[in-house]
């Protein structure tokens, strides 16, 4: 795999170094993901996947290396990666609609003084209908269940109209019905263009579903496409002794690691 | 009934105390909507009483209090918002130690003259009958500021209090945004000494944007009734104090809170009554 074939537009790590408290967190990253590339970061807990995704969007800086979207350092520019966090810190009894809340991914694009215009409400009304979330407009965000606002978030990273989407573990907790309507959006997303990078603890959907895999411990251990990153030796670096190689099977317990950066 | 009503106001000093009763009721409630769901109300509390010390070397100095207020109010809002963002001491404490020791400052200072009593009672709540036309426009262009300022960044403001990371990663600088609502905070301060005095400014940015809470679902609806709220309480509480002979302060705060009584029992959602019933009609 290497770093410098990559058609533009593209999204590239180089020699990326990430510390939080002193500490390096994500050492040495350097990869690259094609125009439209879908791309499934697996690794252990503590492993580095939700401080990769922080680093790329601007709320971690860097200790080395570089990230170029287009060629362009894309943090602080008009926010072409969009970032859907696994737990939202938000204070649910703040009194915004989910119209409202999908809206504010329009934020970056309006500027300091402009108000929403009628094409921003209709970008925030597609988002809505994508999401299958247009009948709960007028709710009050508080209202609803953690299925729905997971959708809200994700709809509001949409109406950003980003060119990198970051996902941070969306399957954890979600049923199997939300999870293939997840992934057949991921597919629109993919048709369009946009490029999509999620962090997930499913091995088996990463193996299934997406063209690339980024197995992650610290460092980048491999990337690319499953069958060559799901490997015995790449497994066991990552995941050391909780995994334990059976005769038909590889059994991983994963839990109980390093403490990545909240 | 129409006498009664237009009494008070044949006399100018009324009007000037209606007019200043009405900008601080707007104003406070206003921006005490992002006081209540920022949970600032022991900073704002705080902030009121820290600018004492000014509003006393005003007094000292024979130069106008307001003038005082605004220079303490600013200084002391950009020490907290310096302070706090280092993050290393608990910020409730030193916000406590802080405002209690300016505010002894402010009474130590003004007890050096004779009559200071009355007019330390002024200080702490209110004199709105004493407003002089000079007062009163500094109040009135203060207000505009602040309420423009609230207009203008109101997107920024909204998505700041209710989402810092997404204000983060827009660049939107939620910071920076929380060092300007200081300061609107500081100017509203001001704005208040007249009507309700330090004593009392926080019972205006909490108690009537509390009550919009409880009645709205939208951080706009909830400026709007907010606003209309503590504009009426101001009127309700002046008409108290001319016909009752009562401090018009207290009497506006008494009002606010009875209305926020009234809506914590009665609103159609969130009120008292209306959850019993509906984990009833649930059961």
């Amino acid at each position: 795999m290497s770093a410098a074939a990559c058609e533009p537009p593209c999204l590239s790590l180089d020699h990326v170094t990430v510390a939080y408290r002193g500490r390096i967190v994500l050492q040495d990253v350097t990869m690259s993901v094609p125009h439209g590339g879908q791309v499934a970061v697996v690794g252990p807990n503590g492993a580095g996947k939700s401080t990769l995704f922080k680093a790329l969007v601007g709320l971690l800086p860097l200790r080395e290396g570089r990230i170029e979207l287009r060629d362009r350092d894309p943090r602080g520019a008009a926010e072409p990666i969009a970032y859907v966090p696994q737990r939202e810190e938000i204070d649910w009894s703040f009194p915004v609609t989910v119209a409202d809340v999908v809206m504010m991914g329009r934020y970056g694009r309006l500027g300091w003084l402009r108000r929403p215009q009628a094409a921003d409400r209709e970008v925030v009304t597609r988002c809505l209908e994508e999401l299958s979330i247009d009948d709960l407009a007028t709710r009050p965000v508080g209202e609803l269940s953690g299925g729905q606002q997971q959708r809200v978030f994700l709809a509001r990273a949409l109406a950003q109209e980003p060119h990198v989407l970051l996902l941070d573990e969306p399957f954890t907790g979600v049923d199997v019905n939300a999870k293939e309507a997840l992934l057949e959006l991921l597919e629109r997303l993919r048709r369009l263009g946009i490029t999509v990078l999620v962090s997930t603890h499913d091995m088996q959907t990463a193996s299934q579903r997406f063209a690339h895999v980024a197995l992650l411990n610290g460092r980048l251990i491999a990337y690319g496409a499953p069958a060559d990153v799901f490997t015995p030796p790449h497994i066991s670096t990552a995941f050391g002794g909780h995994a334990l190689f059976l005769d038909e099977m590889v059994v991983i317990d994963d839990c109980c690691h390093g403490e990545e950066p909240a | 009934m129409i006498h009664w009503l237009t009494e008070p106001f044949t006399f100018e000093f009324m009007q000037r105390a209606l007019a200043a009763s009405l900008i601080v009721g707007v104003v406070c409630s206003v921006l005490g909507c992002f006081v209540v769901l920022r949970a600032m109300a022991f900073l704002g509390d705080a902030l009121a009483h820290a600018i004492l010390p000014g509003v006393a070397i005003a007094y000292l100095l024979g130069a106008n209090l307001l003038a005082g207020a605004l220079i303490a109010a600013v200084l002391v809002a950009s020490f907290i918002g310096l302070f706090s963002r280092k993050g290393a001491v608990k910020e409730d404490t030193a916000i406590g130690i802080l405002f209690a020791a300016a505010l002894a400052l402010g009474v130590v200072l003004i007890s050096t003259v004779r009559s200071y009593a009355t007019d330390l009672t002024h200080i702490l709540f209110g004199n709105v009958l004493g407003v002089s036309p000079g007062d009163l426009w500094v109040t009135a262009i203060l207000a505009v500021a602040v309420l423009a300022t609230v207009m203008l960044l109101y997107k920024e403001l909204l998505l700041a209090s209710f989402d810092p990371v997404l204000a983060h990663t827009l660049g939107r600088r939620p910071e920076l945004l929380r060092f300007v609502m200081l300061f609107l905070l500081a100017f509203t301060v001001v704005v208040s000494l007249q009507t309700v005095g330090v004593g009392l400014v926080a019972a205006m940015l909490v108690t009537p944007a509390a009550t919009a809470y409880l009645l709205t679902r939208r951080l706009a609806a909830m400026m709007a009734v907010a606003a209309a709220l503590g504009a009426a309480c101001s009127v309700a509480g002046l008409y108290l104090s001319y016909y009752l002979n009562v401090a018009s302060g207290a009497a506006v705060v008494l009002v606010a809170t009875a209305l926020f009584l009234a809506a914590f029992v009665a609103a159609p959602h969130r009120g008292l009554l209306a959850r019993r019933l509906a984990r009833r009609g649930a059961a």
